[in-house]
């Protein structure tokens, strides 16, 4: 008789719920020790490999890739000796995530946003349906009272005639509000949009988009199928153009305002990932709950320029203009600490550290590692550090720790030429800059004009904490450690 | 020296080919108040007024009449032994395709279209030169020219047609006398047509078809029923069958084909029609040397019949299918409204051009066949009528035939209908007409049919389509 152990989705730092199975680095039948990589996955931040926590042989697969798995959830069964498949079925059916996982759920749960509850699977209940990321319905319907949960009314209705407690249920709406797709998707249930009465001027849809017409169409002039193709995609024939003999509406005319209306020709439709999930919900968040405002300033970087130049060309270094800009960064930062702050809702942080939260673009979206403690590096670390969290950053291969944190973040479009643009907070920080492209430009200087290389740059910041006068003030500091480099060194 | 004789004339449209495309674009360019010409080779009408629909119906009558005369102790009537004159048969043919002939040409003078005896052939683009006998004749100029030249039955290699033996549908529509037997090659509606007409004088007829089932361009039930009827008056059917060899004699022909299950046949016929299809006329008219685009022989045109060089334009059998005269009618008058600049010109929808064959019994249809709205990845509903529930089929003594409706099931949208048995090529307009107006199955079905009628079978079918049929 073998002993059997579970492999199970790990839990990569507190904000992971969940994990995308990429790819199995193992197949069933090979040997692993602990500690070995035997599967990547992807989470909101990053793909990672999960290590074995067991020795012996691979002996079945459950979560395959494609599925999006809870933390604690079983990912694959592993034997120190030989198992009959009854006896692995038997293992898998009685499958409990452990304490852990179901405590790190249980936390998430009472902090507001919802996970899964991966306990209250009970073994008898799921068999076979254990190997699909489908929940059962009696592990879904658990968990304390959900009406503080945030949920649309439909998806509500639908959880409720479902018997779905919401906070099993992962939301993907605006601030993790959950949506009617999110329920269907948790509970692998598909509930169709009713179709729309047969009264003429009822149009759900139609009403729904605010460009579109509600007023009464019935005694616009239509062929009878177009009328009837009309009513069943929910298009109102004031909003159609007609080219049928005497104005008529015609059945090619309805098919051509359908794909107009709809605002989409051709599309494919991509799943969102990991990644693009959390940029969605962090971002919407932050610009819906920060009042943001913008202030920006002109900087010339001529004499950084030829700085710059000479410490690369002649010292050997590898200095970026941005390297620069974290450096004079932190220096404004340690000038102005008002604005290296955090708004909590109950107060705001001063920190003491620079901890430069850089945002890097990587494939498929944007990743922000943090450089901490800015303020007590040189150039050449920075740079040094830099150039590795960059492209560390592009292989996917950060850990958790080099991406979590940071107190202020800088966001570098310089190299695409852009002239200026405006950035959205990184929650929970409260101010980000956004660099633009160094231009040679005619600037006066006295009655003069005179050609200078300008740099523009502008602060987001969050009213909350930070008022415009101490942007300003941070903007004024940040000029003129740029446009005086050596300021720096003091 | 003769160019300096040749008529020079300008006009603000010319057509070429008098036939049902040709004369209507004249007749519709005159309407419009256009300057307008038309240039014939041979005969005003062209071959469906002179050698294609209307003679052939002229003959398919008397054939009806015929066997009507043979029934008629069915209807308790009694008549001396019944008999015909083929000749006198032909003669009736050849007489209604002349009166109608010159009833093109009192159109064309009281519309004060200049007619041009001779063949056109395009210059340069808004010049044609038309010729008699490849002597240059006149020399015409418009901005707009229209080809209507239609098209000629196709041959197949190494079966010449003689005339004599072998046929096509001109021979075929002039006999001299009656064939004892008669092999008919291909099945479309010229075929079938000639097959039900010699048929019902008397001849041993045999049909041959390259594709799985006669008709191919039919719905398949109304295939498969046509087929069913005709062998019940004694014609026999080879499908899937391949034509290897025709060895003309003087006064016969012997063929050789295999059937679709590989058996060898050779059989001796004292006349043969190929019925195999046309291709388009384009040879000679200047087309090559100005660059009008042509695909596998046809003209390529734009939805308003417009060739690849402006200002020359191609309408009927000469471009894209289906190869019918109210299509080429239909294309004309679209054509010079566009190039007239009327409001509201539509296109021609190519789906809601109705198809007929005047065989007995009828066929006619319009729109898609079940299989097409399928394939098109539409989900059908299917209603069907048979004649024989039908008190008006009952009391004619013709029950024969069936009526079949295709609608969108999502949409209630009449797809096709498709229709054998008596009259039905009369009837299909009702079908045609509510396709053009988009009618639903709703609109088909609060419509009154008469009673009794035939056409309450297409009322029928429409209600069995959503399980309503009364009287099945």
């Amino acid at each position: 008789m073998s002993e059997l152990f579970a492999l199970t989705v790990p839990k990569w730092g507190m904000s992971m719920e969940e994990g995308d199975i990429t790819e199995w680095r193992v197949a069933v039948g090979d040997k692993l020790a602990i500690g070995d990589e035997y599967c990547d996955i992807e989470t909101s931040k990053i793909v990672n490999a999960a290590e074995s926590s067991a020795a012996g042989t691979l002996v079945r697969i459950v979560g395959e890739p494609g599925q999006t798995l809870a933390v604690g959830m079983l990912l694959g069964v592993v034997a120190d000796g030989k198992a009959t498949e009854k006896d692995i079925d038997a293992f898998v059916a009685a499958f409990v995530p452990e304490a852990g996982g179901a405590a790190l759920a249980k936390a998430s749960v009472t902090d507001g946003s919802a996970a899964a509850a991966p306990a209250a699977a009970k073994p008898a209940a799921v068999a076979k349906e254990v190997a699909a990321p489908v929940m059962t319905s009696s592990a879904l319907s658990q968990g304390p009272d959900d009406s503080d949960v945030k949920a649309s009314v439909v998806a509500r209705r639908i959880a409720v005639a479902n018997s779905i407690n919401l906070h099993n249920v992962t939301g993907t709406g605006r601030n993790g509000r959950v949506s009617k797709q999110d329920v269907e998707k948790a509970a692998g249930i598909r509930v169709m949009a009713p179709l729309p009465a047969g009264t003429p001027g009822v149009s759900g849809a139609a009403s729904m988009q605010s460009n579109r017409s509600s007023a009464d169409d019935s005694r616009i002039a239509a062929t009878p199928v177009a009328r009837r193709i009309a009513k069943k995609l929910n298009i109102n024939l004031n909003d159609v153009t007609p080219t049928g003999t005497r104005g008529r509406v015609t059945k090619g005319d309805i098919e051509k305002a359908a794909v107009a209306l709809s605002g989409v020709a051709d599309f494919r439709e991509e799943k969102l990932n990991g990644m693009r999930k959390t940029i969605a919900a962090r971002l919407s968040e932050s610009k819906q709950t920060i009042p943001h405002y913008r202030v920006s300033v002109d900087i010339e970087i001529d004499s950084l320029l030829s700085q710059r130049k000479y410490m690369n060309d002649e010292l050997g270094h590898s200095l970026s203009v941005n390297d620069f800009v974290i450096k004079a960064s932190a220096s404004a930062l340690q000038r102005v600490p008002e604005v290296n702050v955090q708004f909590t809702g109950e107060g705001i942080r001063y920190f003491d550290q620079v901890d430069i939260s850089m945002a890097v673009a990587i494939e498929g979206g944007l990743i922000t590692p943090v450089i901490r403690n800015v303020g007590s590096k040189g150039l050449p670390q920075i740079a040094a550090e830099s150039q590795d969290l960059a492209q560390r950053a592009q292989a996917g291969s950060l850990g958790i720790d080099e991406f979590s944190g940071g107190t202020f973040s800088i966001s570098n479009l310089g190299m695409f030429g852009v002239d200026q643009f405006d950035a959205v907070i990184n929650l929970p920080q409260a101010a980000i800059l956004a660099v633009a492209a160094g231009k040679r430009k005619p600037v006066m200087r006295g009655e003069n004009v005179v050609p200078a290389t300008v740099m523009r740059v502008s602060l987001s910041s969050d009213h909350r904490a930070i008022d415009g006068a101490t942007a300003a003030k941070f903007l004024q500091s940040l000029k003129g450690f740029l446009e005086n480099p050596a300021s720096m060194l003091l | 020296m003769a160019s300096k004789k040749l008529e020079q004339q300008t006009f603000d449209l010319i057509v070429v080919g008098a036939g049902p495309g040709g004369y209507v674009a004249a007749i519709r360019a005159a309407q419009l108040g256009m300057k307008a010409a038309i240039v014939e080779k041979e005969h005003m009408g062209g071959i469906c007024l002179n050698w294609g629909c209307i003679p052939t119906k002229s003959l398919l009558k008397s054939a009806e009449v015929y066997q009507s005369m043979l029934h008629a102790q069915d209807y308790g009537l009694s008549a001396g032994e019944p008999g015909f004159d083929i000749k006198k048969v032909v003669q009736r043919s050849r007489d209604v395709a002349d009166r109608l002939s010159g009833g093109i040409g009192f159109l064309m003078k009281k519309n004060n279209i200049t007619v041009f005896d001779g063949f056109g052939s395009l210059r340069a683009a808004g010049e044609l030169e038309v010729s008699d006998d490849g002597k240059p004749v006149a020399l015409l100029n418009a901005p707009h020219i229209i080809f209507a030249t239609g098209a000629s039955p196709r041959n197949i290699p190494g079966m010449e047609v003689d005339g004599k033996v072998v046929w096509t549908a001109r021979e075929a529509m002039t006999p001299k006398k009656l064939p004892k037997s008669l092999l008919v090659v291909g099945s479309g509606a010229i075929g079938i047509e000639f097959a039900s007409f010699y048929r019902s004088f008397g001849t041993e007829v045999t049909v041959i078809e390259m594709l799985d089932r006669i008709l191919p361009q039919e719905d398949a039930e109304v295939s498969k029923a046509a087929q069913r009827y005709f062998k019940k008056r004694g014609m026999k059917f080879f499908t899937s069958a391949k034509l290897d060899e025709l060895d003309v004699k003087k006064t016969k022909a012997i063929a050789q084909w295999v059937d679709k299950n590989g058996g060898q046949h050779s059989e001796s016929f004292e006349r043969v029609i190929l019925a195999v299809g046309v291709s388009a006329n384009t040879q000679g008219l200047g087309f090559e040397a100005l660059g009008v685009e042509l695909d596998r022989g046809q003209v390529v045109v734009d939805e308003w019949s417009q060739t690849s060089v402006p200002g020359v334009y191609a309408i009927g059998d000469m471009t894209q299918p289906p190869l019918l005269a109210h299509k080429a009618s239909h294309e004309a008058v679209i054509c010079v409204e566009k190039i007239a600049g009327v409001d509201g010109v539509q296109p021609l929808n190519h789906l809601a051009v109705p198809g007929c064959t005047y065989s007995s019994p009828q066929i006619a249809s319009v729109g898609m066949t079940q299989q097409q709205a399928i394939d098109e990845g539409i989900e059908v509903r299917v209603g069907r009528f048979d004649l024989t529930a039908l008190g008006k089929a009952q009391a004619i003594g013709d029950t024969e035939g069936f009526v079949k409706t295709v609608f969108d099931a999502n949409t209630g949208e009449l797809l096709g209908a498709h229709m054998i048995g008596p009259e039905v090529t009369e009837l299909i307009q009702g079908y045609v007409i509510a396709q053009q107006l988009e009618s639903t199955e709703e609109e088909l079905m609060q419509t009154v049919f008469a009673h009794p009628t035939l056409s309450e079978a297409m009322h029928e079918s429409v209600l069995d389509a959503y399980d309503q049929a009364i009287h099945s």
